[in-house]
């Protein structure tokens, strides 16, 4: 294999992905399995020559993980793994500090890519023990992190209600509005996953269209009926650390970037919450470093899941994607993705800074507006071409199941219903019964 | 001297119309607010934006489930199965060539339809009910098939059966042939004998039985991982039965031999042959099936047929793997091979197997380097008799 034709993929994939995160609401794994489908779909690649294609998908994911924290920060579209970057990320950018919490969440994600580095020799020898002691219990971890989830959506009513029902409802309403939200998605999922309603010639992006429903649409909507506009911010040349506290944060996202990237069906978003939790992180800069290395972990660690020998573990669109076209064997495999997410990491904190710089300039000029209202219709007219009117129903109603968390102020990581539910049930062996329940047989 | 003023008008005691309900601001007879710029009129309440997300919602996943219940899996052929199908739920139709069980429950078998084949696999759960529900398709069998397709590039396609009830089976329930016609022809399909079980043997990774319906004799091998299933049908599987047994020919070393791999494929013979008196059980019905033959009748017209000779032990020979003992009585000689695995299991052996002892042997005719040969399967076919008189 030619070494300069895997840093040129990687550096072609890291600027592709970078690009493609400046777009509000476009997620990389979608682009990506559309690049496929028009350049693989006889099992060979016309445009990237086949053994560089995991180089450039890798360097995608990395640059992805990384520059998505600007859509996130200034545009207000984060996607569910950066959700928890929003909050503390959007009051040091009411502070003028947005361009420091985008160098923070950078920082992370460097600390978490270290991490995986060193932490690589561990993970030849302990992740393959550790799947074969999880897999018999996977069913109720799952159902544990479900049951966590749902049960730590707090009330965000006022309880100022006159009366005691009154006060009742308000307390509920955000709590009913989670669960609602988690159990109609996972309603969509056991049918999704069980009949088939989409085009077969596209079924490996078949779950793209609910995706998109509950996921991208409903920030596009409220994008387009919602006006961004940014304090003045100050373009800072040092940050508020120091190696102490980088180290911290980048421990705590690169375990909880860790849970979400090694368990099924557990995303980013899930991993960051946990992560939050556990190491009970209350400085904003940790939680900011700590959600950067943890998201970056989530995505490019589950995505190596596939690199480790010996451990035959596909985790993340990007894996799941690739796996028909290409399955990696060898250490070599290994420590070429290992020096591929290294270069690719570096050169996305490069790009990190520089379009932050870039958005900050921009962003009140601009009309994001149209930005947001161009981003649907693509949206709308690749999932039409894909998966023609019935893509557009599911995604219809995946909106409209999408939009309840942002009606009712519940958490739009209950939307992961979708693959928690069916998956988990059909992990403790439950889910021909409710597939039978429900008719589908 | 003192004075009283009017309270101060609140925004609360203004008329709601004069009121901008975007920003809160008295805007008096404006119909769009001069401070934020929003129209009074026409507008809609976020409440039913709030109840349309949830109508919406609960509607449209009634019409996707009522979409779901009246579509049924595309049919495709094998080798129309692509990289981008990956996650693809789709039926295939054909027949089973292989079928294997795993220790934990699992179940995979090959389907081959008239362009390729497709390995059919169901993880612990779902195989644990394909068996319980008897859905586990034999070699032979056609079935429907509807999963989800798996793509890997070092492996190729194969489809995951999530849900017992979507496997449905055509069994093929083959005509009982005569272990004598059964041949080379025959190998790969699926054939139905009726016999007595005369032999047993373990080896390490599963058993077998030697079949005896007095035309011949064949093996019927047993895969650990399958026999683990067959729970009280085992008893069946014991010398001595009277059985009729269906599964794929196969062949191993130049032997031909069944491979059973359900327990819903041996079934005890209604019109059993037993002896008179005999139990059922290990050894309780040894001689029977074996005709009683002088060794000078022995020959290849007789090949696997299971006989009892008696007569002299004449010579020995020693093998790497086992003891040819030279039996003779008045009409002739013949070499009786006593494998060192049976011998092992032999009580009394060093004195049973020496040159003078008179034997009465039960095994198969068999043919080594064109010599005629019986072979015992077990133990207790080789005891001694008493002296003729």
């Amino acid at each position: 294999m030619d070494t300069g034709q895997v840093i040129l993929w990687t550096l072609a994939g890291t600027i592709c992905s970078s690009l493609i995160s400046l777009m509000p609401a476009l997620h990389i794994y979608n682009v990506a399995g559309i690049l496929i489908m028009l350049t693989m779909g006889v099992g060979t690649s016309t445009l990237i020559p086949m053994p560089y294609v995991p180089a450039f998908m890798m360097a995608m994911v990395v640059g992805w993980a990384i520059l998505n924290t600007i859509p996130a920060l200034f545009l207000g579209a984060p996607d569910e793994s950066a959700i928890f970057v929003v909050l503390p990320g959007q009051k040091y950018m009411m502070q003028g500090r947005g361009y420091e919490a985008a160098a923070l969440t950078g920082v992370g994600a460097l600390a978490g890519i270290l991490a995986m580095f060193l932490a690589s020799p561990l993970f030849f020898r302990t992740l393959p023990k550790l799947r074969n002691i999880t897999r018999p219990h996977n069913f109720w971890i799952m159902g544990l992190i479900i049951t966590y989830m749902l049960m730590s959506e707090w009330p965000k009513g006022s309880g100022r209600q006159k009366t005691g029902w009154g006060r009742f409802i308000d307390g509920w309403k955000n709590l009913a509005a989670g669960l609602l939200t988690f159990f109609l998605s996972g309603i969509l999922g056991i049918i999704i996953l069980n009949k088939p309603l989409v085009n077969v010639e596209f079924a490996f992006q078949n779950i793209m269209p609910v995706f998109v429903g509950l996921y991208a649409i409903p920030w596009v909507v409220g994008n387009i009926f919602s006006k961004t506009e940014i304090p003045p911010q100050f373009i800072c040349t040092t940050a508020d650390l120091d190696y102490r506290f980088w180290g911290r944060g980048g421990l705590a996202g690169f375990i909880g970037g860790m849970i979400a990237a090694f368990n099924p069906v557990v995303t980013g978003g899930i991993g960051g919450f946990i992560a939050g939790h556990v190491t009970a992180q209350r400085d904003d800069r940790l939680f900011i470093i700590s959600q950067g290395a943890s998201k970056t972990v989530y995505y490019v660690g589950g995505f190596l899941m596939a690199f480790i020998p010996g451990l035959y573990r596909t985790r993340g669109g990007m894996a799941w994607m690739l796996r028909p076209f290409f399955q990696p064997h060898t250490f070599e495999d290994y420590w070429r993705i290992m020096g591929v997410i290294m270069l690719s990491g570096g050169l996305s904190f490069l790009l990190l800074l520089l379009f932050s710089r870039l958005v900050i300039r921009v962003v009140n000029k601009i009309n994001y507006r149209s930005l947001s209202v161009v981003t649907f219709l693509l949206m709308v007219g690749v999932v039409y071409y894909l998966f023609e009117w019935v893509g557009l129903g599911l995604m219809t109603v995946a909106t409209a199941i999408g939009l309840i968390p942002v009606y009712y102020h519940s958490r739009r990581m209950n939307c992961m219903g979708v693959l928690l539910l069916p998956i988990t049930l059909n992990m403790g062996g439950l889910g021909p019964a409710v597939v039978r329940l429900m008719g589908l047989v | 001297m003192s004075t009283t003023s009017a309270p101060t008008p609140t925004l609360r005691d203004y008329p709601a119309e004069t009121i901008c309900p975007s920003c809160g601001k008295f805007v008096g007879a404006y119909t769009r607010c001069p401070y934020c710029g929003c129209e009074h009129k026409h507008r809609i309440s976020i409440r039913f934006f709030r109840i349309f997300s949830i109508v919406i919602s609960l509607g449209g996943i009634f019409l996707i489930w009522l979409a779901a219940r009246g579509i049924n899996a595309p049919l495709i052929k094998i080798k129309e199965i692509s990289p981008l199908q990956s996650f693809a739920y789709v039926r295939i139709e054909g027949e089973v060539t292989r079928t294997s069980t795993y220790s934990d429950g699992g179940v995979s078998f090959v389907v081959e339809d008239t362009t390729g084949s497709l390995q059919v696999r169901a993880y612990a759960d779902t195989g644990k009910m394909l068996l319980k529900e008897n859905r586990v398709p034999s070699a032979g069998d056609r079935v429907s098939v509807e999963g989800t397709i798996n793509f890997r590039e070092d492996r190729g396609a194969s489809m995951i059966v999530n849900v017992p009830e979507k496997v449905t089976i055509e069994r093929v329930v083959p005509a009982a042939v005569r272990i004598a016609d059964i041949g080379e022809k025959v190998i790969g399909r699926k054939a139905l004998i009726e016999g007595r079980i005369i032999a047993t043997r373990t080896f390490p990774k599963g058993s077998s039985v030697t079949v005896s319906d007095g035309t011949g004799t064949i093996e019927v091998v047993v895969w650990d991982s399958s026999r683990a299933l067959f729970g009280e049908k085992e008893k069946l599987l014991a010398e001595g039965r009277s059985v009729s047994v269906q599964g794929k020919v196969g062949k191993y070393k130049d032997t031909l031999q069944i491979v059973l791999d359900f327990p819903g494929d041996i079934k005890e013979r209604e019109h059993a042959l037993e002896a008179p008196g005999a139990k059922p059980g290990p050894g309780a019905n040894a001689g029977v099936g074996f005709q009683k033959t002088d060794i000078g009748d022995l020959n290849r017209g007789k090949t696997d047929q299971p006989v009892e000779i008696t007569g002299k032990v004449t010579g020995l020979r020693r093998s790497s793997k086992g003891t040819a003992l030279e039996l003779a009585d008045p009409t002739g000689s013949v070499d009786v091979f006593v494998w060192d695995t049976l011998r092992d299991r032999m009580p009394r052996a060093s004195e049973v197997m020496a040159v003078g002892t008179m034997l009465k042997v039960r095994g198969v005719v068999g043919e080594y380097r064109d010599k005629l040969q019986v072979v015992p399967r077990s133990a207790d076919q080789v005891e001694e008799a008493a002296r003729p008189e």
